[in-house]
This record gives structure tokens, C-alpha cells and sequence, in this order.
């Protein structure tokens, strides 16, 4: 077998850019002949690349300095022992060498400063507020969700809880019959005069069917003022009255009509002009100051009766005031005096 | 290229030869005594994390790189209480590394660290930062033309 032998060409000259790239091989002498030579006569030829040859030579020369430094065996140990960032970091920060007042300086920041942190993030005022939290807290309504409907009964959202209690009134859910008994006792209000013995004092009043249409007007029984008490607060009043009419059952709804036209809205438990007992209506609600004299007005139509005012616990608020009195009938009452004495 | 005379074993976990390339080459790149050494013992510390069997010299060069990469070396240079933990040689001076230092690139700076100062296998690099043989020739001729123009050994 024969091999072809292939004419070699003339060799062609390495130029800069290449012999420049070529130098660091060069230097470290990992080139072939072939290559090495070539370099060479670029280098020889070419003062650029001479100074380039001598700053690489320079670093090298250089970087085996470099590579001569040593690291201590302490500090080797040390590295060695260092486990964790913060050890290491207040080691390197030789805090026992700090001048003492720098020391003190530098702690009582930091104490400031993790007060400030603290303040900023713990819930103070809950904390502080967490004992008398039941004591300051105002109940504006309560509603019982155990509680079951009853049948029949008004849904708890839609009956109105009455703002006062009625005087006398024990059982205010249930609808005021023929068949109510009459409370004992009439007021219980100890600064109120006695009214019902006054009423003793006018005995000829005709009858009802004498005048069926029109109510008459009857002897209004009220107390005297000199029972007015001046109470230290500004608006704890109430207006108390006794009327007596003729032919209360027609009257009494007006009257009611009348109050609700005003603005006046019921106090107690009851409604306005609740049947209390036969004959006698109860009236216990509130309505803004400035209809007083109306409602005066009205209550003189039907019977020269007057509202007295006196002192009260209950501060009503700015405008407003209450009222508390009852319309009876008057042949009722008469009935009542003048039976009294045939029975004793 | 010279090899080092490292003997990175993984298990056990030899620290004593990882200590010194390591905080010559975070001392060299970061020129800042504290920076290097806490970079040391970061480094140190992600390389115990790793499964055993693991290519110790090849992950040293890894993280320490990425470290610096990530590091900001923007702060003044701390080199006052150089000796304590290292020790240069005599004649050497270290204005010319500061020099270069400012101009440098940081994938050259690397590749000189690792190849002809610490002098670690090239495959090694090579593998660590995952580029070729000529990437890495190029930017060490590159770099040490950059050192040699700032040193006066031969002049």
C-alpha cells in the first residue's frame, strides 16, 4: 500500500491578532514546535506584542506571589470553632475593648429601642382595658336568640321595648279586657297629694244620659302645687293628672287621637289611653315640650282637669317631656262616693 | 498549569482543606479581612449541608464564586490587620492588586483566582463554572495582562 504524499504548502506568517491570543500559552509553554516558532518571530518583529509578552510574564510573576501567602494555624482553628455568624461577629467586634461609656451608650439604645418595639407592637390598650371591659360597657339592647317564638307572638325585632315602666301596670303583654282588676294601690308616687278625695267635694254632677254627645265638663282633680319638688337636674320632671269626664269610653279615644297628633309616642308598656280598669283610662306617655299647652288645651275641653309637675329620677332628654294621668268617668266616681257611705 | 495539593474529601468532612483556598480567594477578591473570613465559614457551612459523595472541590469553587458574585464590593478596603490571620510574602505589594482590582472584571478576576493563585485542577473550574476551556484561558491571558501592566517586576 501507498501512501500519497500531498505537497506541502508554503508555511504563511501568524499575524498579531493571533500571536497576541497565542501568548499566554506561549508563556506557559503548552504549544507545539510548529506554533511556538511562529510566535516567536511575530515577538521578534513586533514591539506591541513584546510589551504585551512582558506585562503577562509580570502577571504571572506576580500571581505566584499571590499564591506564596499562608493563613495562621490559629486562625485556620479558629474558623474551624467558629459555628455560627454571631459568635463570629461579636468576636470580630471585640466589645470588651469599647470604651465603658460607648458600652453604656450603645446598650441603653438598644434597650430604648426594643422598648419602642415592643410598645409598638403589643396590644396595650386591649391589655390594660381587659378587667374593666364589662363594667364600662353600655347595653343598648339584648337580644336572646335561644329564646323560641311563641305562637302568636309578635317577632322580637318589631316589639318595641318600653323606655319606662308603668306605674301599676303587672302584666303589660297582656290586651286590657272589661275583666282587668284594678290595682290596689292607685300612685305610688309618694310626692303626689292625695286626688281622690277632692273629688268628693263636687256630689251634683248629671248623669251620662243626660248629655250622651257632649262630654261635660267635670271636676278636675289634680295636686296642689305647693307638692312640686325643684329637683337638681335639669329636665327630671314629669307631669302627673287626674281627669274625670262624662262618658269616658267616647272621650278617651279622642284624647288618645289628640296625643298621637301631637308627636307623642307611649312611655310604658301599655298604649295611650289603656283601659285599666272599667271606666278609668291610663295615659303614660311622652311628647315634646313645646305641645304642652295643645295638649292643656285639649284636656280643658274635655274637663277642667290640670297637669302638675313634679320631680322625677328619670332625666328626660332636651325638648321632651312625659306624662302620666288618667281619665275616668266621672258618673263612675260619683257611683263609688256615694255608695261608699251607704255601705258604712 | 501547576495542580494545587488539595485533598478535598467529603466524608469525613475535611475543613482544614477547604480553609485556605477558600479565605485566599475571598480575601483576594473582596479585599476585606472580616468579609472573607464570614464568607469563609458561609461557604464552609453550605458545604457540610451537602449529601455525601457529593464533588466537595468542584462545589467549593460553585458557591464560593456565587457568593462573590453576589457580594458587594463596592465597600473601602480593610487590609490594616493583614498578618494576623494571613501572611505575604516580603516583596510583595499589595497597591498593585488594589490597582488591578478597581479595573478587573469580576468572571476574570475569578478565573485568575482559581487558575493561577489558589491553582485549582482546571477541569475543576471548568465544571464549577460551567464554561469552556478556551473562556477560561482567554480571561485569565486577559486578566493577567491587566495585573502585568500594573506590577514592575521586570522593568
Amino acid at each position: 500500500m501507498e501512501f500519497i504524499r500531498l505537497k506541502k504548502n508554503k508555511s504563511r506568517e501568524m499575524s498579531d491578532f493571533v500571536a497576541n491570543h497565542l501568548l499566554f500559552e506561549y508563556a506557559r509553554n503548552t504549544l507545539d514546535p510548529e506554533r511556538k516558532k511562529a510566535v516567536e518571530a511575530v515577538l521578534e518583529s513586533t514591539p506591541e506584542l513584546q510589551n504585551e509578552f512582558i506585562k503577562l510574564i509580570n502577571g504571572i510573576q506576580y500571581c505566584e506571589k499571590l499564591s506564596e501567602t499562608l493563613i495562621n494555624d490559629a486562625a485556620i482553628k479558629q474558623i474551624e470553632m467558629q459555628s455560627s455568624q454571631v459568635n463570629f461577629i461579636v468576636n470580630r467586634l471585640r466589645w470588651h475593648q469599647w470604651p465603658l461609656g460607648f458600652r453604656w451608650l450603645v446598650e441603653a439604645g438598644v434597650v430604648a429601642l426594643l422598648l419602642v418595639i415592643v410598645l409598638n407592637v403589643l396590644p396595650l390598650n386591649r391589655i390594660i382595658h381587659l378587667n374593666d371591659g364589662n363594667d364600662s360597657q353600655t347595653i343598648v339592647a339584648e337580644v336572646d336568640r335561644k329564646r323560641k317564638p311563641i305562637l302568636g307572638e309578635v317577632p322580637e325585632a318589631n316589639v318595641e321595648r318600653p323606655e319606662f315602666s308603668d306605674e301599676e301596670v303587672k302584666q303589660p303583654t297582656t290586651v286590657a279586657g272589661k275583666d282587668t282588676i284594678p290595682p290596689a294601690k292607685p300612685n305610688s308616687t309618694t310626692t303626689s297629694a292625695p286626688s281622690k278625695p277632692l273629688a268628693t267635694t263636687t256630689p251634683n254632677i248629671p248623669t251620662p244620659t243626660t248629655a250622651p254627645t257632649k262630654p261635660a265638663a267635670s271636676v278636675a282633680v289634680a295636686t296642689p302645687p305647693a307638692a312640686e319638688k325643684t329637683s337638681s337636674k335639669s329636665g327630671a320632671w314629669i307631669y302627673r293628672g287626674q281627669f274625670l269626664v262624662t262618658n269616658a269610653e267616647a272621650v278617651s279615644p279622642k284624647i288618645k287621637d289628640k296625643i298621637k297628633d301631637l308627636g307623642g309616642q307611649k312611655a310604658g308598656e301599655v298604649e295611650i289611653g289603656w283601659l285599666k280598669t272599667p271606666n278609668v283610662y291610663y295615659f303614660h306617655f311622652t311628647v315634646p315640650e313645646a305641645k304642652l299647652g295643645e295638649l292643656e288645651a285639649l284636656l280643658k275641653d274635655y274637663s277642667t282637669g290640670k297637669l302638675v309637675k313634679e320631680a322625677h329620677p328619670r332625666v328626660m332628654p332636651d325638648g321632651i317631656i312625659r306624662l302620666l294621668f288618667t281619665v275616668e268617668e266621672k258618673a263612675a266616681e260619683v257611683k263609688a262616693e256615694t255608695a261608699a257611705p251607704e255601705n258604712k | 498549569m501547576e495542580k494545587a495539593d488539595l485533598k478535598l474529601k467529603n466524608d469525613p468532612f475535611d475543613v482544614k482543606a477547604l480553609v485556605r483556598p477558600l479565605s485566599l480567594f475571598f480575601f483576594f477578591s473582596l479585599m476585606n479581612e472580616t468579609k472573607s473570613i464570614h464568607y469563609t465559614i458561609k461557604t464552609i457551612e453550605k458545604l457540610k449541608k451537602l449529601k455525601p459523595g457529593v464533588d466537595i472541590g468542584k462545589m467549593m469553587i460553585k458557591i464560593a464564586t456565587e457568593l462573590y458574585s453576589k457580594s458587594d464590593t463596592t465597600e473601602v478596603y480593610i487590609t490594616k490587620n493583614v498578618g494576623e490571620f494571613w501572611i505575604l510574602p516580603l516583596d510583595l505589594e499589595l497597591g498593585p492588586w488594589k490597582e488591578f482590582h478597581k479595573r478587573i472584571s469580576k468572571k476574570e478576576l475569578i478565573s485568575l483566582l482559581w487558575g493561577l493563585v489558589i491553582k485549582v485542577p482546571e477541569d475543576d473550574i471548568l465544571n464549577a463554572l460551567n464554561i469552556s476551556q478556551g473562556t477560561h484561558r482567554y480571561r485569565i491571558s486577559s486578566a493577567l495582562k491587566e495585573l502585568g501592566s500594573n506590577t514592575f517586576l521586570l522593568k
